[in-house]
């Protein structure tokens, strides 16, 4: 039997019109029936640009199994770890924005490229960074030796992460960036932003096309395969525009040129790839159903709340559950954390208004609290602690069983 | 006859100032005051007055002092953080750098931490000594400042190991053995980094240990402890003599 046209029976989901998200943005879901589901047990990796931090930082949340390989020393607390960026990802790569440094890291990881790049003098000068992760390590390293000594131990946890992970969860994030001349080797930040300094008989400026980057997506997913053939992966687009672009244009411009390339390499690997899946967070932020609602205000970077509406779409695509049945609270679903995220925002508007006089009495408290504070900690440096105490305590000290 | 060029001297701190106090108390000099403040717990116990230090409220009380007026606050506030970190090995053994940066020890088994991460634990653990540094020298604002440098770790060694019968406790803890010497010394330095951080911001003047108190490695001969931990008297006699030295010639 002939049809009318080869339009008729499809689903709503291919017209536009019959969008739900055109009435009601949060009802915008443009996720496709994805080819595998995943479970808690799911070992997950994670890398990419800024957005795949908030994914990573969901998935913790909502207690999916985030695969940490490199994990801080039982020693380190929470806090400490968070600021040295431990658990931001599955290992401490720090932001890997383009497909080529995706594939550099793993053959990195593997001892298949050793780039010559030394460690990058900090702009203090008291240490050194690490020119593929740069931002990594606040305070930076003591030496070049310290570096490689963290930098070794970094790249056996990619390599344990990619061996023992289920899924890989990817997030492209840029087409421009800075290479070494003679090897080729890319860097997530040029050199003399964050250490080092420009030289341009050193460096060159890169903009990969469509073709370099679906052909360094491929590769980077070929390698991630052959060291764990059943590795899943999920590709997305990271909806942040560029902060800035090298290429005499507006920057708004080198960001559509740079996300349908990365959009074009991320299809084509889910065609290449079998259990490979695109995940359309990029439209989700950006269709004119979301109506810009999910940037701030300087128009780049992703509200909690974009962020909430991207992975409520995740788990329920990827795991059919609900936020209740993720063990997500109330708090935690999209409108009910806008409304929370308003309220603060009317709160801190309030505190501004507060007297000098509150406002001191507010710190000195705080100031208190901070004295007092003293780092969470394991229960080894529990026990020296109180070791240590009685060593200090002439008082305490001595040979009873008490 | 007491030298007029002397200051008079006010030492403020926790257990590393036992020993100044000890040597002074042997070998009394002019002008020399030691506040050690104490814990809550020794307190209780012992029922020992410290009229100079309010322990409820954690504050000092200069009318109390013996002279309420010292030319300078030496400060040493806490200083053993790097001993509850790497005095005995974590069941997750690890390892540092040393303080130029060079991985001194065959390391392949230990996690290796960033000396900016262990850095930042030191910070963490020193919040509130970095809070008394603030309030002493609003105490004292015409004292001149000094830091004296917690002594370093010992070496490992017979002297160290013989130290464990000193308390149960410290008996479980060498079961656990000590950390490797080149780590010890990395953590140390470490922690001094951050003390001297902690008193730039009052100008300071730091008085290191003593040269001929330490070993060619630079840890704490171990003729000159106490405990694993401390210096004993005539570490505080070699330490006084610097101090009053330095302090006359800066």
């Amino acid at each position: 039997m002939s049809r009318k046209h080869p339009y008729v029976g499809l689903p709503d989901r291919q017209f536009w019109k019959k969008d739900p998200g055109i009435k009601a943005p949060i009802r915008f879901d443009p996720v496709s029936p994805p080819p595998f589901q995943l479970t808690r047990r799911d070992k997950i990796i994670t890398a990419g640009s800024c957005f795949a931090q908030h994914i990573a930082r969901v998935l913790s949340e909502a207690k999916f199994t985030h695969l940490i390989a490199e994990k801080p020393h039982a020693m380190v607390p929470p806090d400490v770890a968070k600021a040295h960026n431990y658990g931001m990802f599955s290992a401490r790569y720090g932001n890997v924005y383009t497909a080529r440094q995706l594939r550099q890291l793993f053959q990195r990881a593997y001892g298949n490229f050793e780039p010559k790049a030394e460690g990058w003098k900090m702009p203090d000068g008291s240490g050194v960074v690490d020119p593929f992760r740069p931002q990594i390590q606040p305070g930076g390293f003591r030496s070049q030796e310290e570096l490689n000594q963290d930098r070794k131990q970094h790249l056996a946890a990619v390599r344990y992460a990619l061996e023992n992970a289920n899924v890989l969860v990817f997030t492209l994030g840029l087409t421009e960036c800075w290479a070494d001349v003679e090897d080729g080797a890319v860097y997530p930040v040029a050199p003399g932003v964050a250490g080092g300094s420009y030289d341009p008989k050193t460096t060159e400026f890169k903009n990969f096309d469509e073709v370099e980057t679906y052909r360094d997506l491929q590769a980077a997913l070929a390698f991630a395969r052959k060291k764990n053939p059943k590795l899943k992966i999920i590709l997305t687009v990271s909806p942040v525009p560029l902060n800035a672009t090298f290429e005499d244009r507006h920057v708004a411009v080198s960001t559509t040129w740079s996300k349908a390339v990365l959009r074009i390499a991320a299809e084509k690997a889910t065609k290449k790839f079998q259990n490979c899946v695109y995940f359309p967070s990029y439209e989700i932020i950006t269709s004119p159903q979301t109506r810009s609602r999910y940037y701030d205000e300087d128009r780049r970077e992703v509200l909690e709340e974009g962020v909430s509406h991207v992975m409520e779409l995740f788990f329920k695509h990827f795991t059919n559950a609900t936020p209740q049945q993720r063990g997500a609270s109330e708090d935690e679903r999209p409108g009910r954390r806008a409304a929370l995220q308003r309220a603060a925002a009317a709160q801190k508007k309030r505190a501004q208004g507060a007297s000098a006089k509150q406002r001191a009495k507010a710190a000195e408290l705080r100031k208190a609290r901070q004295a007092k504070n003293q780092p969470a900690q394991d229960a080894h440096t529990d026990k020296m602690e109180a070791l240590n105490k009685v060593l200090c305590d002439e008082e305490l000290l001595d040979n009873s069983e008490d | 006859m007491p030298d007029p060029s002397n200051k008079s001297l006010l030492f403020i701190g926790m257990s590393h100032v036992i020993a100044i106090r000890t040597a002074n108390e042997k070998q009394p000099r002019p002008g020399v005051e030691v506040l050690r403040i104490p814990t809550e717990k020794s307190v209780k116990n012992t029922g020992q007055a410290y009229p100079a230090f309010d322990i409820e409220s954690g504050k000092i009380l200069p009318d109390k002092l013996g002279n309420p007026n010292p030319d300078v606050v030496v400060l040493c506030l806490s200083g053993n953080e790097h001993n509850v970190y790497a005095l005995f090995e974590h069941p997750e053994k690890f390892a540092l750098v040393t303080a130029d940066g060079r991985v001194d020890d065959d390391i392949d088994d230990r996690t290796f931490v960033p000396s900016s991460v262990f850095k930042d634990l030191v910070l963490a653990r020193r919040v509130a000594n970095r809070e008394m540094t603030q309030d002493i020298a609003a105490l004292f604002p015409k004292a001149q400042i000094v830091q004296m440098l917690p002594p370093p770790p010992m070496e490992d060694g017979e002297a160290l190991r013989n130290m464990k019968d000193m308390d149960p406790k410290l008996e479980e803890a060498f079961k656990s053995g000590i950390g490797p010497d080149a780590t010890r010394l990395a953590a140390y330095e470490i922690g001094i980094e951050v003390i001297k951080d902690e008193v730039r911001a009052h100008d300071a003047l730091i008085v290191e240990p003593h040269p001929d108190a330490l070993t060619k490695a630079g840890f704490l001969k171990a003729e000159l402890c106490d405990n694993p931990t401390h210096g004993n008297a005539v570490y505080g006699q070699m330490m006084l003599d610097k101090i009053q030295k330095e302090v006359r010639a800066a």
